[in-house]
């Protein structure tokens, strides 16, 4: 009795409501800024929300021990274009002892109009440039040939529409290599109605430097392998995919690999409607923010007393009423 | 000694065909499983793989720390198989034999149970053309050139063999063993493997008519649930009932109501992996229902799940005053596949590998040759047909092919319903 009225006060005693917090955060590329979580207790979930298209590297130190948090793997497929995901960066980190914890928020790139996933093992640098007149994103893509385990490790620059594409669709821009090797560089559409990723070539691998292209992607254009036309569709996201190639560096003595794209005046029309995504990377930024904090539940000693009488109580009933079963028989 | 292989003997030559059936059926789905998982090259969609892989990594306890898409049997199991394994293939290959040998071991169990209520004509009948499926799996594998065929999916991927064995061994027990214990045993486990096979209980408690029966086979059932619940129920109850309810949240997928909510895509959680470490309610908190996330699902008709909650709980009970009104055999071969196909048939979702069980169910549930083959093969088709649609480029066919399958699919369903309603009904019970 005592056991059990003991769990019964342990469930319905426990903290079902999360300590929850948001605010504004001003971050700089480059540098940290940080936010102080006191009096966690331990095996307490901490779970953070930034609402930004940014991509933020989170450490989490209690004193002067860094905690691990853990990666960020999604359930199910393997990929994350679903606009929950990509608009809004998430973390977590459970406490493993009380105290005071410090998280530091590091901006891995400028802010631009877009969300970035990369693949692979892969530096990622972005900056605002200007490039014959065009106001210009320079991304530059490095990575160690010996870290390379797949030949085309990538990056994925995510731009979310949620459209349904109109017989005028049109995404336009002009893309360029400005120094290193690409495998390619595609205009990738999310098309939810096939449930396909289509895959436009802009540029190749074997460009040269210091090229610059203009490029244009219609309803009705070939999709890179024939697979299918967006026209009609429902349209969630438009991503430019660049690949990094080793073979470009096959005979070179050292061991980086790199390449810088130059990125601009993209433009999507679609139904009449025109919209630009401005070439802009912004070192400093605010970035809104949730912070939960949840409890975790953790069993007192008398669980196992608990059991114990559990499984005797079963073995009680189970006899008599095989017994009265068998008297009956 | 000698007395028992005479025995096994005598059996053999007493049931050859059977053997000869369940052998070449188990090489076959061996043979298709292994060619798939080299193929794939350590490519999978979807595998228990990293799902143990990132629990090791991060040395979680499943059902204490981090929640699971099953219970406890229909992932536990499988956790001896990775930590043998030296890598994702040889990891699919011990789990591919693990289902290959509860498929035929559900076949076998198949076989008893209409041995027994039909006669062996019909049992060698019925598994001659569930285990023929496979044979249009490998002309589709072939034809396809692809490697990825329904079998392929749901051996490789799913834990619904393993489900199947469970039910299956519940049947026996209930209706050619009529022991009420290992029944609610049986059950117990099955529920505890993937919920499903709980639904038979509602035909094992009209089978089991005396209060002492159906006492045993309560207890059993609640026992058996228990003492598998029990080490994560009492060291986190509230990680473990987030296992069940986090499908309370789940949208609909690849069915009616789906296609009326405006969803044509299959079924699939996007998700951080460390979501699994939050309880249902405060992941409720953080993430709000959306109509794009599947996870936590924003109706667009809110009356509709619960409209199909009602009608589930119809249907169930319907099947078991139909059932009540019975008392041979074959009405509880029947009974039990219409308990099932009604609970799927109002199911928000439904998923391919859910054919593991329906396809037998719907096969067994037939006295007529001639419906065993429309319902069971046509059934089978259209299972086939939609793993070909995500897995080849039909990207502009697959809006219209899609909706096609999900309504012919639902459609067959409902018939073997009405059919086996009808039978019921009328009392046409045939041999």
């Amino acid at each position: 009795m005592f056991s059990t009225a003991t769990f019964a006060v342990n469930v319905l005693s426990f903290p079902y409501e999360a300590d929850f917090s948001s605010s504004m955060i001003d971050v700089e590329y480059g540098k940290e800024s940080s936010l102080i979580l006191p009096d966690l207790k331990p095996s307490d979930t901490v779970f953070i929300s930034l609402h930004t298209m940014a991509s933020l590297d989170l450490t989490v130190l209690r004193g002067s021990n860094v905690i691990a948090t853990a990666p960020f793997e999604i359930e199910g497929r393997s990929h994350i274009f679903v606009d929950y995901l990509v608009v809004t960066k998430r973390h977590f980190f459970m406490a493993d002892e009380a105290g005071d914890y410090a998280l530091y928020f590091t901006p891995s790139t400028p802010k631009t109009p877009y969300s970035l996933v990369k693949s692979g093992d892969l530096d990622i640098s972005i900056s605002q440039t200007t490039f014959n007149g065009h106001e210009m994103l320079n991304v530059t893509l490095s990575s160690f040939k010996r870290n390379m385990d797949e030949r085309f490790p990538k990056i994925f620059l995510i731009y979310p529409v949620n459209i349904i594409a109109k017989e005028d669709f049109e995404v336009s821009g002009v893309i360029g290599l400005s120094k290193g090797g690409v495998s390619m560089v595609t205009i990738n559409i999310v098309d939810e109605t096939d449930y396909a990723f289509y895959s436009y070539l802009i540029l190749e691998y074997f460009v040269k430097e210091g090229t610059l292209r203009f490029f244009e992607v219609n309803a009705t254009s070939k999709e890179m392998f024939g697979l299918g036309n967006i026209s009609g569709d429902d349209i969630s996201f438009i991503c430019i995919g660049m690949g990094l190639d080793k073979l470009h560096f096959a005979f070179e003595n050292e061991d980086i690999v790199f390449a810088s794209v130059l990125l601009g005046d993209l433009n999507i029309l679609n139904g009449g409607k025109l919209v630009k995504v401005d070439a802009e990377a912004h070192n400093v930024f605010s970035v809104p923010y949730e912070v939960y904090i949840f409890s975790k539940y953790r069993p007192s000693h008398y669980v196992y007393v608990l059991q114990s009488c559990i499984v005797i109580g079963l073995i009680m009933v189970g006899a008599a009423i095989f017994t009265r079963g068998k008297r009956q028989g | 000694m000698e007395n028992i292989l005479s025995g096994i003997k005598s059996y053999y030559g007493e049931n050859k065909p059977m053997f000869i059936i369940l052998l070449t059926y188990s090489i076959i789905l061996a043979t298709i499983c292994i060619i798939e998982i080299l193929k794939a090259d350590g490519f999978y969609g979807w595998s228990l793989y990293p799902y143990f892989d990132y629990v090791s990594k991060v040395h979680a306890t499943p059902f204490i720390d981090f929640r699971s898409g099953y219970p406890p049997v229909g992932l536990l199991p499988y956790y001896p198989l990775f930590k043998i394994s030296d890598g994702v293939v040889s990891f699919q290959l011990y789990f591919t034999f693990v289902n290959v040998g509860a498929l035929t071991l559900s076949m076998f169990f198949i076989y008893l149970v209409l041995s027994s209520a039909y006669s062996k004509a019909n049992a060698i009948k019925s598994i001659a053309i569930i285990t023929s499926l496979p044979f249009i799996a490998m002309v589709s594998f072939y034809s396809s050139g692809w490697y990825k065929t329904l079998y392929g999916v749901y051996i490789l991927h799913a834990v619904e063999p393993l489900s199947l064995l469970f039910m299956t061994v519940s049947l026996y027990c209930m209706i050619v063993r009529r022991t009420p214990t290992l029944t609610g045993l049986f059950i117990g486990i099955g529920f505890m493997t993937k919920i499903y096979p709980i639904l038979l209980l509602i035909p094992a408690i009209a089978f089991f008519r005396s209060r002492s029966d159906a006492l045993k086979l309560l207890y059993t059932t609640f026992a058996s649930t228990l003492i598998i619940s029990l080490p994560f129920l009492i060291l986190d109850p509230l990680m473990y009932a987030t296992v069940f309810l986090h499908h309370a949240t789940r949208g609909p997928s690849n069915t009616i109501y789906a296609l009326i909510e405006g969803f044509y895509g299959h079924t699939g959680l996007l998700h951080p992996a460390f979501d699994q470490f939050l309880y249902y309610w405060q992941l409720v908190k953080v993430y709000p229902p959306r109509t794009n996330d599947h996870a936590f699902y924003l109706w667009k008709n809110p009356s509709l799940p619960i409209v199909l909650f009602v009608c589930q709980v119809v249907a169930l009970v319907a099947c078991y005053l139909l059932l009540r009104k019975h008392s041979d055999s074959r009405a509880f071969v029947k009974g039990s596949c219409l308990t099932i196909l009604s609970f799927v048939f109002f199911s928000k979702l439904y998923s391919p590998h859910f054919a593991a069980f329906i396809l037998p169910l719907v096969v067994i549930s037939f006295d007529k040759f001639v419906y065993k083959v429309l319902f069971g093969v046509s059934l089978y088709v259209m299972h086939e047909i939609q793993g070909l649609l995500w897995s080849r480029n039909f990207y502009d066919l697959r809006f219209p092919l899609f909706t096609s399958e999900v309504i012919i699919r639902s459609l067959a369903i409902l018939a073997v319903i009405v059919l086996l309603s009808y039978e019921l009904i009328k009392g046409v019970v045939k041999g």
